[in-house]
């Protein structure tokens, strides 16, 4: 069965850069979204924008967590906007807010 | 489990390969919807289903050539879900090279109202029920 289920858009701002994820992330998918964050200049903003993300489970959790690593190690600062749905309630879960920054609207993130 | 007769029951099997947990919580959450589970619920359900089943793909059958099969069992009566994701596995070992996070059985615990884990009466492999009140029974 194929899990090409995630789409990821890339929309790059100055000292930004907006990465916005929909679909399922999944075990199955969650490689697409590491593959598609690529190099980063460091001080640069990334935004993950999961506000039209239909599923994510921990594995998605653990992909936001190798992300925050990289971030730290690399220089520049991880965001997470999500809505209200399931995405939020799993972040909310394991607590990703005390190590991630997390919103409701992408421009909170600058 | 056990199942009173008038139970709608959902009884699937599949290969524990990727795209397994995507599969079974797709179906788990149509058969709830037809029985008339409403969302908030059915997203407690394919949540736990989704890591269950994940759990089962990434570690049930490490090792071996080829993947066994992961066992989805769901029961709707009026005010209950009740699941279970089994496996024929080697059962629950620790593993310091896992490639998830191990926050499965974390997520799971925080969604349901009771939660079992344990081996397979008279057989191999790991089962974990899980039960959920239903917020608005239908």
């Amino acid at each position: 069965m194929s899990d090409d289920t995630l789409q990821v858009g890339l929309r790059h701002e100055p000292d930004r850069v907006i990465v916005a994820v929909t679909g399922e992330l999944d075990e199955g998918t969650a490689p697409e979204l590491r593959d598609a964050v690529g190099p980063v200049t460091p001080g640069t903003r990334v935004v993950l924008d999961l506000r039209r993300l239909a599923f994510m489970d921990s594995a998605g959790i653990h992909l936001l967590m190798h992300l925050d690593v990289r971030a730290r190690s690399e220089g520049w600062r991880l965001g997470v906007a999500v809505g209200t749905g399931i995405v939020g309630r799993v972040l909310q879960i394991v607590r990703l807010a005390d190590r991630v920054e997390v919103v409701e609207d992408p421009d909170e993130l600058r | 489990m056990t199942a009173s007769a008038a139970s709608p029951v959902l009884q699937l099997t599949v290969p524990a390969e990727s795209g397994a947990a995507r599969r079974l919580r797709i179906e788990a959450d149509r058969f709830l919807g037809d029985g008339g589970v409403t969302e908030p619920d059915r997203d407690r359900v394919r949540l736990a289903v989704s890591e269950a089943v994940t759990n089962v793909v990434l570690h049930a059958y490490r090792g071996r050539a080829r993947a066994g099969p992961v066992h989805l069992l769901v029961e709707l009566s009026p005010t209950l879900v009740r699941v279970s994701v089994g496996d024929e596995g080697g059962g629950m070992t620790p593993r310091p090279d896992s490639p998830g996070a191990g926050l499965g059985l974390p997520v799971i615990a925080s969604l349901v109202d009771d939660l079992g884990v344990s081996g397979r009466d008279g057989a191999s492999g790991t089962e974990v029920r899980m039960t959920f009140a239903l917020t608005r029974p239908g």
